[in-house]
């Protein structure tokens, strides 16, 4: 059960007092200074036995207590101390689709909520929503958004376009349903449970989507140019601030760096604007995969090339089997290493093939 | 919580019952913890003991108040029925005991005699010849059985010490000081005989000798008690076993208390476990198999900030040979949900109430005996009010010897006039006995679901 390793690039002196360093060490063992060792994903690390769950130290070296720097027990806690110093991955294994959750390191409580379910034909659904922080009870949101999509599409036919817009208008029904009492960490002040939320269907050759506010889609396709093999390409509009200014011809970089970046323009909830959810229709290859996750994700790693580039770090070589829980979960640990400072959610299944490919070629990811 | 791997299952499971969530700044956290031990603790891969390696020590009162109401003559058949249950192969000592100890069997120098038929006749014989004469000095007897036990290293020792009287002939320090000598060497289970002996002597060396204590006011009844005993004592297939706490740097035990089958208070008997930082180790003597034992525990630690998680406390087994058998984890974390933090477990409330029962009862009795009848029917009326919430019969019975119930619910009562003097002690001696909270199906572990349940799956 070790941390998700990261592969140093370069540094091999401690910036601040000189000491050497440990190969990927990102903390000085000497005088305790960020090395500034940037996190790339091992291609090797973590893969090896993809039955053993990940645990995340929340600890600034692995094995010991990030307050008291004790050695950590095999159940996670601090010898000395007694603080809970690991927390596992939460992980929903459904066999070819999965998501995988964590509260990250900064906040007290996991606001995100995954779902995955399939339609009558066997198509994967995927969902993740995530809760406005600044909002009573966003984690009942959140969870209430992604049942009650999920539910709408699960063991039906898949209706298309309108079947992700009506899965959509039922999570704001139901996150519109959450009461905005009894949260302690947020006064009742008038404002009601937010959330966003993206719904992905991997229909035959097509990927079809809906969301509200900033929780993305992406497609991850097999890429013999891309430098880990796969390239990632976002399928989904954000509804934010960033959003409109890149629409308004701002840099990506600056409009997400800018102060109000992360600010969303559309949620679900009561309080929130008039439903319009973005529905979209991206045709698919065999092989690729479908994944949906949450800003505490794509926050670190923002634009297609750089997640293609995580997510390669994670992925089979293309054609090998594709194990989407580990695969998630291994997404959602880097997340936490690279700095947890979201929840984070992530579900990934593989694409259907459309109905003129052939069937044989479809990726059959283990079980 | 988790166990070791046998191929016959652990040798012992633990399981706690506690709520975890502790309001901001809180910093006291209480949980139950059941041990149980495996009903085959071979098939566990567990060394347990055999006839061969016991050793008992029967210690007789032979004073002179020995001779009134035919008490000597049913010590003498209790001797001699806990001999004739002694399997064969048990090492075995008789002690006579009144102003000082003697060792009257075996008598050819050894320290003790090896149960067979003709060891056990010789026995008989030797306890038949004992006379009633002298004085009590309980401190002397228990010198003895220490200094025969410490000749037989590596045994599971125990001992039954019946008496009729106080410590008459002995300073209390002497006393205190000769248990001290005892702790952990080997089990003493005392048994007064008659009404003139004092509960609070007896219960001291029965709890820190890890035995049990109780009234024979008939003295008919010597000789089922004395078998009992040793058919107990030889149930012990688990020797020496400790109850290990870790708990965090800067963490304090308020107590440690086993609260079923009775109520024996452990905090002050820890000592450091060997090799192992922030953890101290609790004798608790042997075990029978299938038997189990719940534990109350209240730390003080650092509070954490709201959403830290701590170990509060690992409690673990350990065997006679250092294994650690199983360990259960009791843990806090901070919450500023109050729905979540002012939940007191069901296990933890029922046990406060145990060791409070058992508190009333013993200072209702004192009271009693100082004759303040008021703070006696006070505290009495509260021992009723939680035998009765709790369904405590038989505490509940002996309590209807001492007050007339008028109602049992708010703890009204009446100190009942001229009460018998061997129910009075009876029920101070059980008074420490505990029942179990029934399990109705809403009773949950402690290791509930935290309440922000990350991806709610469909």
């Amino acid at each position: 059960m070790s941390p998700t390793a990261v592969t140093e690039t370069g540094t091999s002196a401690c910036p601040s007092c000189g000491e050497a360093l440990m190969p990927g060490a990102r903390f000085c063992e000497a005088c305790g200074a960020a090395t500034g060792a940037p996190l790339v994903p091992d291609p090797e690390a973590g893969l090896d036995d993809p039955t053993e769950p990940v645990e995340i130290a929340l600890a600034s070296r692995p094995g010991t207590c990030p307050r008291c720097d004790a050695p950590i027990d095999a159940d996670g806690y601090c010898t000395s101390c007694g603080h809970k110093a690991v927390e596992p991955v939460d992980v929903e294994d459904r066999g070819s689709l999965a998501y995988a959750t964590h509260r990250g390191r900064r906040h007290h409580r996991n606001e995100d909520s995954g779902a995955v379910a399939t339609t009558a034909e066997g198509w994967p659904v995927l969902v993740v929503s995530d809760g406005v922080s600044a909002s009573p009870n966003p984690h009942r949101a959140s969870a209430a958004a992604v049942t009650a999509a999920a539910a709408r599409l699960a063991g039906v036919p898949f209706g298309g376009a309108e079947a992700v817009a009506a899965a959509v208008a039922a999570a704001h029904a139901a996150a519109t349903a959450i009461p905005a009492g009894g949260d302690p960490h947020w006064p009742e002040d008038g404002t009601h449970p937010a959330c966003t939320i993206v719904v992905a269907v991997a229909a035959a050759g097509r990927v079809v989507t809906a969301n509200v506010g900033d929780a993305r889609g992406h497609l991850l396709r097999p890429d013999a140019a891309a430098p880990g093999g796969w390239s990632a390409c976002q399928i989904t509009s954000d509804d934010s601030v960033a959003a409109a200014a890149v629409a308004a011809g701002a840099d990506p970089a600056e409009a997400l760096a800018g102060p109000a970046g992360h600010a969303i323009t559309a949620w679900l909830g009561a309080d929130a604007p008039p439903l319009d959810p973005h529905v979209a229709e991206f045709p698919t290859e065999p092989g690729d995969l479908v994944m949906v996750d949450s800003d505490g994700l794509w926050n670190y790693a923002p634009t297609d090339a750089a997640l293609g580039e995580v997510a390669a770090g994670f992925l089979p070589a293309p054609g090998e089997p594709v194990r989407a829980a580990a695969v998630c979960e291994r997404l959602v640990a880097w997340a936490v290493e690279a700095g947890g400072a979201d929840n984070i959610c992530v579900a990934l299944a593989p694409a259907v093939p459309g109905a003129g490919a052939d069937p044989s070629e479809r990726e059959e990811p283990a079980p | 919580m988790t166990t070791t791997d046998a191929p016959g299952g652990a040798p012992f499971t633990a399981e706690t019952f506690q709520n975890q969530y502790l309001a901001a700044g809180a910093d006291v956290v209480d949980a139950v913890v059941t041990v149980a031990a495996a009903g085959d603790p071979a098939a566990a891969g567990v060394a347990t003991t055999g006839a061969a390696d016991r050793a008992e020590v029967v210690v007789i009162d032979c004073s002179g108040s020995m001779g009134s109401s035919r008490k000597m003559e049913a010590a003498k058949d209790a001797a001699q029925a806990a001999v004739d249950v002694l399997d064969d192969g048990v090492s075995f000592a008789i002690v006579a005991g009144d102003h000082e100890a003697k060792l009257i069997w075996p008598i050819d120098g050894r320290s003790f005699a090896v149960a067979d038929d003709d060891d056990r006749a010789s026995a008989r014989e030797a306890i038949a010849r004992l006379q009633p004469a002298g004085g009590t000095a309980i401190g002397t007897w228990l010198d003895l059985a220490r200094r025969l036990f410490a000749a037989v290293p590596g045994k599971a020792t125990h001992a039954i010490l019946l008496t009729d009287g106080r410590n008459e002939h002995q300073q209390p320090g002497e006393l205190a000081a000769a248990v001290e000598a005892c702790r952990g060497l080997f089990q003493c289970d005392c048994r007064g005989v008659g009404v003139d002996w004092e509960v609070e002597e007896l219960r001291g060396i029965a709890t820190a000798l890890l035995g049990t204590v109780d009234i024979v006011a008939d003295p008919g009844r010597l000789a089922a008690d004395f078998e009992a005993m040793i058919a107990s004592s030889q149930s012990r297939a688990l020797p020496h076993v400790s109850l290990r706490l870790w708990s965090p740097e800067g963490a304090v035990l308020d107590s440690l208390r086993q609260v079923s089958p009775e109520v024996v208070d452990l905090t002050a008997t820890g000592t450091p476990a060997p090799g192992v930082k922030l953890a101290r180790d609790f004798l608790l003597g042997g075990w029978t198999p299938g038997e189990s034992r719940d534990y109350h525990l209240r730390i003080t630690v650092r509070a954490g900030a709201v959403g830290d998680e701590m170990l509060a406390g690992r409690v673990s087994l350990v065997l006679a040979d250092g294994t650690v058998a199983t360990q259960a984890l009791v843990k806090a974390t901070w919450t500023d949900d109050r729905e979540l933090s002012t939940r007191m477990n069901r296990q933890v409330a029922h046990y406060t109430g145990q060791v409070e029962l058992a508190d009333a009862i013993q200072a209702g009795l004192a009271a009693a005996k100082a004759g303040d009848d008021k703070t006696a029917t006070v505290k009495l009326g509260r021992a009723v009010q939680i035998a009765a919430e709790s369904g405590h019969d038989d505490t509940m019975r002996l309590l209807k010897e001492m007050v007339e119930v008028d109602d049992a619910e708010s703890g009204t009562v009446r100190l009942k006039a001229g009460a018998d003097q061997a129910a009075q002690m009876t029920l101070d001696t059980r008074s420490t006995r505990t029942v179990r909270l029934g399990k109705p199906a809403a009773e949950q572990p402690g290791e509930a679901d935290p309440p922000e349940g990350a991806g709610s799956g469909t």
